[in-house]
């Protein structure tokens, strides 16, 4: 009788062992799959604020002039900067994920498209942009 | 007799809390794998659509930014799908490169002009259901689906463009 | 009673498993965003180089305007690499000065080549080529082919 008690005692001993040991290697393990999260999720918006970034310099690069450029992203004019909001497929509408911003400015018979995209507030890219010579009217 | 009861009452209550204490390990475990398995199926999809854009995409913006000379890039109807055709001259022969999208991939088709291969020739670049292309002056964009029904878009401005030509 | 040892065996098993799942996991999203980190630097390697062949086109574009000199080839050639312009050449032909010049794109073996062509009347050029070009050890793809028999006797 005294063996079984001391037999189950053991066991249950054991037990908490091992539940301790599975609570601080998942605990390790969770701050993993935590990380692996984070960095996907990052990967994934930056991908996508390069995508909207590089489809707005092309624009740019090709319009005739800046009625043609805001047509083609859905930029509008906001704080004297040209906006448009993007949600997680990259498609624009109001109150999506991403932002977009082009602050357009001309030096040296040169137009430079300073182009940013944001999420949540954050600037994930930014991407300066050069055409020669001016927008036609 | 007392005492019998007791040591009976006494392993009741040892095996009660054994059983709780495997019930708890169990739900711990299950649940540390159902989330390292939702977060690894995360991983693998926005992996997906990102290898899409960074990729397929990608690729067929930088070949047209290789090949960028006056009348060189064209957008045309290559055995009934739409292709970009990219002309290029070596050691005096014109060669044409086609990129389109045929039974399932992103094909790159390099050949002599006027050769006429088949869209099967072409070598496969990246899993593709549906690649089309438009023109609008100097703009070329791209839009493809892949073969798990995820969508992407790119565009490039050919900077020697229309009139250059 | 159940064997001793067997739960804590099952236990180091199930850590194993599912450290091995997290380490892969991490493996995978860190690679990913290795590979979209080097996308993003890359597409900005090229629109710097892109807005350098502007600000090149642009002085060259200035110099056929409002020079007295558009008539020297090596005119145009200083006017390119005093832009910014690496390498620059400039023919004078019947349909007027053709001018060309590359520049590379910071941090890799990728150059961009542009040739313009200014014609005797109008300021602006005809684009003739604006071209990303590998070189150096991107520009020669390994050779993993088979070596092709080229009709000698085999001895």
């Amino acid at each position: 009788m005294r063996g079984k008690t001391s037999k189950s005692s053991l066991f249950f001993i054991e037990l908490c062992a091992s539940i301790v040991l599975f609570l601080v290697c998942a605990g390790v393990c969770v701050g993993l799959f935590a990380r692996a999260h984070r960095l996907s999720v990052d990967s994934a918006g930056l991908t996508v604020a390069v995508e909207r970034a590089t489809a707005a310099a092309e624009s740019f690069r090709a319009a005739r002039n800046q009625a043609e450029f805001c047509a083609v992203l859905g930029l509008k004019e906001q704080d004297g900067a040209l906006c448009a909001d993007y949600d997680e497929n990259g498609l624009a509408g109001d109150g999506g994920v991403y932002r977009l911003t082009v602050d357009v400015t001309e030096e040296a018979g040169t137009m430079t498209a300073d182009i940013r995209v944001f999420r949540g507030g954050e600037e994930l890219y930014d991407l300066a942009v050069r055409r020669p010579g001016k927008w036609g009217a | 007799m007392d005492g019998k009861k007791d040591r009976k009452q006494g392993g009741g209550l040892s095996a009660a809390a054994v059983l709780l204490l495997l019930t708890l390990f169990g739900l711990l475990a299950a649940g540390t794998l159902v989330s390292g398995v939702a977060v690894s199926r995360g991983i693998e999809q926005r992996g997906g659509e990102t290898y899409l854009k960074r990729t397929a995409l990608s690729y067929l913006v930088n070949q047209v930014r290789g090949a960028d000379e006056a009348g060189a890039v064209d957008v045309c109807g290559f055995h009934g799908v739409e292709a970009v055709r990219l002309r290029e001259e070596l050691n005096g022969t014109a060669y044409v490169t086609y990129l389109y999208c045929w039974d399932g991939a992103l094909r790159e088709l390099f050949m002599e002009e006027g050769l006429g291969l088949s869209p099967e020739s072409g070598v496969a670049v990246a899993e593709m259901a549906e690649l089309r292309i438009q023109r609008r002056g100097d703009l070329l964009s791209f839009s493809m689906t892949d073969g798990e029904g995820r969508t992407g878009a790119a565009s490039v401005a050919l900077r020697t463009g229309e009139a250059a030509s | 009673m159940p064997f001793f040892g067997g739960s804590l065996l099952m236990t180091v098993l199930l850590i194993v498993c599912l450290a091995t799942f997290a380490a892969l996991s991490l493996q995978a999203a860190g690679a990913d965003y290795r590979l979209s980190r080097r996308y993003a630097d890359y597409t900005r390697a090229y629109y710097e180089a892109d807005g350098s062949a502007c600000l090149v086109e642009a002085a060259l574009s200035d110099f056929a305007a409002n020079s007295l000199e558009a008539d020297d080839a090596a005119a145009w050639t200083a006017v390119a690499a005093e832009a910014g312009g690496e390498d620059p050449s400039a023919i004078q032909g019947a349909a007027g000065t053709e001018v060309s010049f590359f520049v590379t794109l910071p941090g890799e073996e990728i150059r961009l080549i542009v040739r313009l062509r200014y014609g005797a009347e109008a300021d602006d050029p005809v684009r003739l080529a604006w071209k990303t070009e590998a070189f150096g050890e991107a520009a020669e793809p390994e050779d993993t082919h088979l070596p092709v028999w080229t009709g000698e006797e085999t001895p």
